[in-house]
């Protein structure tokens, strides 16, 4: 079978990646932190069982991300000879499935606690010999916890947009929203600290929701792609401009009649057919050379397309 | 682009701080306030000026009745403990099985349960303990001379004792009180109870002794480890005083 040629980054674009790439392994670090952090104060609090949970599943969208980066930058060989460039699409798949499935089992559990009306008990803990409510050592610990996945998650935004990566700008708007399960899990401890034994599970089920919605939105938004859905902008609000693009490309060779463009996602890239109606008297070799040129020019993302007189 | 970015970095971790702040001050605020934490069946202010209920499983030396007279290294400090907070000790002795107290617990209807509780109590999901105060261990001590393993040997133990498993998979052959020798070489017993000249075989067990509370009460909670942290002194002197 007939390898494909691997594809070119654009070095500014190549640049954003690597980028992309570091940041990742950033994230890996400091989510590791917050997650060994939470560990250690721990204790009863059902909301902060959730939390630590959600920023556990946090490590799965960057590791992910960092395994698809490298298979990606492998290009196309004997045994996969289109490349693996759908490997991004696969990452957010799973990293979509297991957010979802961890979120029902922490909703799960959450529920559980609330219905069996489980009144949370927090101590004292000792902290370098002094004897303090563990509530405020889970409650700085979740402040710390917030603030790595806020930053990161901002300073990933501008990269994927730009490099048009939706399993990084679900990852950043994931991590953004980090806020919203910090403030609950505050909200659910300083409840138990006013004898609110309920704040505590309510809590942990606001937590536990947003990230059931979490993994649903984007399992569902995996399938899409995976099913090449057509072409979306990177914050699926319109079509693709390449596809409106590709076609005025191809028209605008003479000798081109007519034009039809079938363009999917692989990952970051594009490919697909151009199906040209030739001029007649054109020379149809010309043709689809200048064709696959101009296409080819018309977005950095598109790869390989296929061009086809269309036989009538 | 690099700049913009590194800008735009200051003005948010500008903008997060200002977020921050409020919730420090009000932290501050709370942290200031005596009443924090509270509970949520008010245990601690039913207790204060009020009466103390607590549930007793008897166990030497921690909590023991004779003829209606409690004593014990846990009885004393309960004592204590209700003397502080000017309050009525009612001692509710269990009914048919031990486990009736920490039902009675988990439901309200006791303030405190005492008796040599330790850590791996099995009811430690259901009620709350509090931070172990005093850490102790069982184990396999020798009077005459060292060995290094005791299988194959005889070891004199309280027919009660609740790890005999553990015993017998070290090899030791378990010999019960009523049948043993006056003079015993080997013998299992709490780590504060060894005299002079024994010395410890074996740990057998880790025995970290708690009181047990009702869950969620988190001011009752704090009073009693606060109290129990400060008096742990007071309470290893009374243990290694009690006659064994």
């Amino acid at each position: 079978m007939r390898v494909r040629p691997a594809y070119h980054w654009p070095p500014e674009k190549e640049q954003l990646r690597a980028r992309a790439v570091r940041l990742e392994w950033i994230t890996l670090a400091a989510m590791a932190s917050v997650v060994a952090v939470l560990a250690l104060v721990l204790g009863n609090s059902q909301a902060m069982r959730t939390a630590w949970i959600e920023d556990m599943l946090g490590l799965v969208p960057a590791v992910a991300y960092l395994i698809a980066s490298a298979l990606e930058r492998k290009g196309p060989s004997k045994m996969f000879p289109f490349g693996l460039y759908r490997a991004f699409s696969i990452a957010y798949l799973i990293s979509a499935t297991a957010i979802l499935l961890v979120g029902c089992y922490i909703l799960i559990e959450s529920l559980a606690k609330l219905v069996q009306q489980e009144h949370p008990s927090v101590g004292l803990m000792s902290v370098f010999g002094y004897d303090i409510w563990a509530g405020w050592l889970m409650i700085a610990a979740l402040i710390y916890s917030v603030i790595p996945p806020i930053v990161l998650g901002r300073m990933k935004m501008p990269i994927a947009r730009q490099l048009h990566d939706k399993v990084l700008i679900a990852d950043a708007a994931m991590q953004k929203a980090d806020w919203l399960t910090g403030l609950a899990a505050i909200g659910g401890i300083v409840g138990i600290g006013f004898g609110l034994w309920w704040a505590d599970a309510i809590a942990a089920l606001v937590i536990s929701l947003d990230v059931v919605a979490d993994g649903g939105r984007h399992l569902w938004r995996a399938m899409r792609d995976l099913a090449d859905q057509q072409p979306h902008t990177v914050d699926r609000a319109e079509l693709h401009p390449a596809i409106g693009a590709a076609r005025e490309a191809a028209l605008s060779i003479p000798g081109v009649a007519d034009a039809e463009v079938e363009l999917r996602e692989e990952g970051h890239l594009l490919t697909g057919t151009i199906y040209i109606t030739p001029a007649p008297g054109a020379n149809l070799m010309t043709v689809l050379k200048d064709v696959r040129g101009a296409v080819k020019a018309s977005d950095w993302r598109v790869y390989e397309p296929v061009i086809t007189p269309v036989i009538r | 682009m690099k700049k913009c970015a590194t800008e735009r970095r200051r003005v948010y971790s500008l903008r997060q701080w200002l977020r921050v702040l409020p919730n420090l001050f009000l932290a501050i605020l709370l942290a200031s306030c005596d009443d924090f934490p509270r509970d949520p069946d008010h245990t601690l202010e039913k207790v204060r000026n009020g009466e103390l209920r607590v549930g007793v499983r008897e166990s030497e030396p921690w909590a023991m009745r004779n003829n209606k007279v409690m004593s014990g290294v846990e009885v004393a400090l309960v004592q204590e403990l209700a003397r502080r907070l000017n309050a009525k000790i009612r001692w509710v002795m269990p009914g048919p099985a031990p486990i009736e107290l920490f039902d009675a617990l988990y439901r309200g209807q006791l303030d405190l349960v005492i008796g040599g509780l330790t850590q791996d109590n099995p009811w430690s999901g259901r009620v709350t303990f509090t931070r172990p105060y005093i850490n102790s261990s069982t184990v396999i001590a020798a009077s005459k001379w060292q060995l290094t393993s005791v299988a194959g040997e005889s070891v004199l133990v309280s027919r009660a004792f609740p790890h005999m498993q553990t015993l017998k998979e070290l090899g030791a052959i378990p010999v019960f009180e009523e049948r043993g020798p006056a003079d015993p070489q080997l013998q299992v017993k709490p780590f504060w109870a060894l005299s002079g000249n024994e010395s410890v075989i074996r740990t057998l067990t880790e025995d970290r002794h708690v009181f047990a509370l009702p869950p969620g009460e988190n001011a009752w909670l704090v009073h009693v480890e606060r109290f129990l942290w400060s008096h742990r002194d007071a309470a290893w002197q009374g243990l290694k005083e009690a006659p064994l």
